[in-house]
């Protein structure tokens, strides 16, 4: 028998101690097993999502294109590889994958980890996409990168306004790229890294990578070639009337297909200056779509297309013009105060009579004319594919005079978007259908598959086909004869009609401010292009038969250079006649080198025949009237 | 007679098992505390070995003491007890003294000695437990009155009042259940534990709304959900870390929750991380260890030779146990959450030291139990 000095009651004690704390351990197992293992799925779900960190990687935005796949606007993403050496585990292995992805020694790359000893030491610049695929595929820790993503627009200013510009955090600010900024931005791709607390990544981090997915690609209904043309001939003209705005709409009038569109002045989409924000939102308002204006004469074209579709006047009604009428006593002048005495419909356009138009209008009377506003979409947006399309500014029926619905006639005291008034002449002159307008032709994938295409949508049926037939005849011959001459393209059947507007400020006729207007179109008797020129408050000359006509003439010739040269191969041949200024001088008894200094100073070619000294003979003969460029046949026997 | 003797003689003096379950311990300690540890040593120290390698240092020198204290006969303690008593008091007194009271964390509970900064509070336990083992073995006629427990009580409650003036309010408490220990062992009447609880638990009450910070954490106790950016942040993390251990663990060293989201991860905290990289099978293991250690700590105190080894043996046993345990259920937000380290295992070389050197104590208590049955054993035949 142990022999011990503790008692029996103390042993008891110490025993109870000893159960007391088993009893507690147990309890605490009890514990444990509750959180590690009946709640250690939800608590650890909990933990998840601190212990990672998520990287966006952005998705390449879209590229918008013309209508013939000249890209316009575009984004790249490019990479920056770092080397972070804390985080290296295998310097060899860092060294070998990036060696073989980026195409640099692998010496090289040593070389750099041991020189440098920043904490992170850049190895590639600009990498693209698929050089850091293969560096992931091969992934060792240490390596990282950073992007960069920037939007290009190609050519600076072309189409500013309806492309628009991105915000500083990469969406769709103005334009189309708002407009269509779910399209264009794509979804962005995400990699999910292990950090630490403070969101530094692990060593050991395991990294989930998810791509993202590019955005779409937007065709446009823009034709390219016309658009980059039409803007150096609005800035040309901008210079030469010191106008304050000029604008211009090319619209295909049978599709409402928007081809080219421009305001001037522009802005460099490549160089926003947001520091001035209202100069910004004043450039940037594509005011053809935005803006409303008093057309003025160009609008006669519509009043006369209601009035031939009521079928209450024809080319060759007669009215007479005694320089003014008097409706309910307010005396409204014709533009020649003189009067045009008696004159059809045909010569009231080409003389662009007031009287003519106030007499149809009245004709028609303010509740049809406003019928018709209302069915040719001025009363409501066409819901063209950007944002700010604006719609008519009309006199409420019950508040208008006889008086005011007068001027209506001539295009005043109503104000319309310039895109209005081309889409409602393009109805009048098509067979009678109003078109949707549309600026997006087409949506597609980064990898070329069509998510959507747009065709020509009839928004409405308004005039019969003879208004249009009859309404091609009238409007050739305002060109071919009347005040549309200065957009005369002799041998080439264009139609058109000149507007000169006056402004209004503040309810008052703004003193020697107009907006002189040309609309046309061409061929005159199957139109394929509809133009309208607009010239905002030009100095000096201010008619638009002077200041607009011009203008349109060099875009219609742009056009026809570009889309009908081949078509109408005839109509060049006639060209190249009518555009011969040089008189070709004789040349017979010079030698070769006079001769072909005289052609060169004339800017002529030249081909040489035979072996003689001196020019025995030449084609064309001496008199002949060539053009630049012109071949001269030197024979020198 | 003679087979019994036999017995115990064959019986070794060492305890083995009690010996190298504290050094398995000590062991899985030191792995843990560089598992636990080596993000935070690198950002902080730059060196992902900085407490690992402390800890290993606390494990030699703790070595040492453990094999010292099993030769220093333990009765030499009951004669220094009311030294053990007054350097505890001193060196707890000295934590207020400006320059060589360290303040961390909005408490004074460390005093730096230049070369080393010591937490007086954990040699005090130790200090308590042997004065009152010495006293109540010495008077161990006078416990059944309240006045022959009063002195225990006095000694007891000064302790926790300088404790919980730093404040450390989980020390206190340990202190006051090694101190109710003590007297469970020492043969106190049950009524009277009646009269030291009741004033104990008003005293628990007042200290918990005199510091609001203390109500705070009581509520995030209760709901930890509810602050876990503030008050619940600790609670919360340590409870992704237990949670995440599932059945067998995440794996030795593949912890999430030590990258720097859990707090105090290789001390006061060091079982989330055990309990995360390990699993419940790892904790149960883990546990069953301690309870070897305190079964034979509590073996050794029944089998003691005398009163105040007996009491010694319960009293360091009890500490060891009573750390254990409210450690534990910390982490688990069994109860609200006090900074108490996990005994040999959380990194913090004193207290490694101290309790190994404990583990001593209970050797030498053993090794003198047996020597002197042998010599009764010798002196019959």
């Amino acid at each position: 028998m142990q022999i011990k000095y503790t008692t029996l009651s103390v042993q008891r004690r110490i025993s109870a101690i000893f159960l007391c704390a088993v009893f507690l351990i147990l309890l605490i197992f009890i514990r444990l097993f509750y959180l590690q293992v009946l709640s250690g799925y939800s608590l650890q779900s909990r933990g998840l999502s601190q212990w990672l960190r998520d990287l966006p990687i952005s998705a390449k935005r879209g590229t918008i294109t013309d209508r013939n796949g000249v890209a316009l606007a575009s984004s790249h993403t490019t990479f920056d590889c770092y080397v972070r050496k804390a985080d290296i585990e295998n310097r060899d292995a860092v060294a070998e994958v990036l060696s073989s992805a980026l195409e640099i020694s692998k010496d090289e790359i040593l070389e750099k980890l041991d020189k440098y000893n920043y904490s992170e030491i850049l190895i590639g610049k600009q990498l693209q996409k698929s050089v850091v695929q293969k560096v992931l595929s091969g992934y060792q820790s240490g390596i990282f990168f950073t992007s960069t993503t920037s939007r290009d627009y190609h050519y600076n200013n072309l189409l500013c306004q309806i492309i628009g510009f991105l915000s500083s955090d990469g969406d769709g600010q103005s334009g189309l790229e708002r407009q269509y900024n779910s399209y264009l931005k794509g979804i962005d791709g995400v990699t999910l890294v292990e950090t630490d607390i403070r969101g530094k990544s692990l060593n050991s981090s395991v990294s989930y990578y998810v791509d993202s997915i590019d955005g779409l690609n937007l065709e446009l209904t823009i034709d390219f070639q016309i658009q980059q043309a039409t803007e150096k001939i609005l800035a040309e003209a901008m210079n030469n009337t010191g106008a304050k705005n000029a604008s211009a709409l090319v619209m295909n009038p049978n599709t409402g297909e928007i081809v080219a569109i421009s305001t001037q002045p522009s802005f460099n989409l490549n160089n926003i200056d947001r520091s001035n924000i209202q100069t910004l939102n004043e450039l940037s308002r594509a005011q053809v779509l935005s803006d409303t204006y008093e057309p003025g004469s160009t609008f006669k074209v519509i009043v006369a297309a209601i009035a031939l579709n009521e079928g209450i006047t024809s080319r060759e009604h007669y009215y007479y013009c005694g320089g003014a009428r008097i409706i309910n006593g307010v005396r409204i002048n014709c533009s020649r105060r003189s009067g045009h005495g008696p004159q059809t419909l045909q010569q009231g356009l080409n003389n662009s009579c007031n009287c003519v138009f106030m007499d149809l209008i009245s004709q028609i009377g303010l509740r049809k004319f406003y019928w018709y506003l209302n069915e040719l979409g001025f009363t409501s947006a066409y819901g063209l594919d950007f944002p700010g399309e604006t719609k008519a500014v009309l006199m409420p029926e019950d508040i208008a005079t006889d008086a005011d619905l007068a001027r209506m006639g001539f295009g005043q005291t109503i104000a319309i978007s310039q895109l209005e008034l081309v889409n409602a002449i393009s109805a009048a002159i098509n067979g009678g259908n109003v078109m949707q307008p549309y600026l997006v032709k087409k949506i597609s994938t980064s990898s070329g598959e069509t998510i959507y295409s747009k065709s020509a949508t009839i928004l409405n049926k308004v005039f019969k086909p003879s208004v249009s037939k009859q309404l091609n005849i009238m409007l050739e011959e305002v060109v071919s004869k009347g005040g549309g001459k200065y957009a005369r393209i002799d041998g080439y059947n264009l139609a058109g009609k000149t507007g000169t507007a006056q402004k209004y400020q503040n309810g008052a006729i703004a003193q020697g401010k107009y907006v002189a207007s040309f609309v046309g179109y061409y061929p005159a008797d199957k139109p394929e292009y509809i133009v309208l020129v607009t010239v905002d408050e030009p100095k000096g000359a201010y008619y638009g038969g002077i200041v607009a006509a011009p203008v349109a003439k060099q875009i219609f010739e742009k056009i026809i250079d570009l889309r009908f040269s081949e078509t109408q191969a005839n109509a060049e041949y006639d060209l190249s006649k009518t555009e011969a200024t040089i008189e070709l001088p004789s040349l017979i008894g010079m030698t070769l080198s006079e001769a072909g200094s005289t052609l060169a100073s004339l800017k002529l070619q030249y081909l040489v025949s035979g072996n003689g000294k001196r020019v025995t003979q030449q084609i064309a003969g001496p008199g002949s009237m060539v053009k630049e460029g012109d071949i001269v046949l030197l024979v020198m026997e | 007679m003679k087979i019994t003797s036999t017995i115990v003689t064959k019986k070794p003096r060492f305890d083995y098992v009690l010996f190298f379950a504290t050094i398995l311990l000590v062991a899985v300690g030191i792995v843990l505390v560089y598992s636990a540890s080596f993000y935070s040593a690198e950002i902080t120290y730059g060196s992902k070995m900085f407490f690992a390698k402390k800890q290993v240092v606390g494990a030699a020198v703790g070595l040492v003491g453990l094999l010292v204290m099993s030769f220093v006969k333990y009765d030499h303690l009951k004669k220094i007890r009311y030294v053990a008593l007054g350097v505890s008091a001193v060196l707890l007194g000295l934590v207020f003294l400006p320059k060589i009271g360290v303040t961390n964390y909005g408490a004074t509970r460390w005093i730096n000695l230049g070369f080393i900064t010591i937490q007086p509070s954990e040699i005090a336990k130790f200090g308590f437990v042997i004065f009152s083992a010495g006293y109540l073995a010495k008077n161990y006629e006078k416990v059944k009155s309240f006045v022959g427990i009063l002195p225990v009580l006095l000694a007891g409650g000064i302790m926790c009042l300088l404790i919980i003036l730093e404040p450390n309010m989980s020390i206190t408490i340990c202190m006051a259940l090694t101190m109710m220990v003590m007297l469970v062992v020492g043969g106190a009447r049950l009524k009277h534990f009646l009269i030291i609880i009741v004033p104990m638990i008003a005293a628990a009450v007042v200290l918990v709304l005199v510091a609001p910070y203390r109500m705070r954490r009581l509520m995030a106790f209760i709901n930890p959900w509810q602050s876990a950016q503030s008050e619940g942040f600790q609670l919360v993390q340590s409870l992704y870390a237990v949670g995440s251990g599932g059945w067998f663990g995440v794996g030795l060293f593949n912890s999430r929750q030590k990258y720097l989201f859990l707090p105090f991860a290789e001390s006061d905290f060091i079982f989330s991380i055990f309990a995360e990289e390990c699993g419940f099978v790892g904790c149960v293991l883990l546990l069953l260890v301690y309870l070897v250690v305190i079964y034979r700590g509590l073996k050794i105190a029944r089998e003691a030779k005398d009163r105040f080894g007996c009491y010694l043996a319960t009293g360091i046993t009890a500490i060891i146990a009573i750390q254990v345990l409210m450690n534990v259920a910390v982490v688990t937000g069994s109860i609200p959450p006090t900074g108490l380290p996990l005994p040999f295992i959380s990194a913090g070389s004193t207290s490694l030291v101290v309790f190994m050197s404990a583990v001593g104590v209970l050797q030498n208590i053993r090794r003198e139990s047996i020597k002197f049955n042998q010599n009764i054993i010798g002196m019959a035949t």
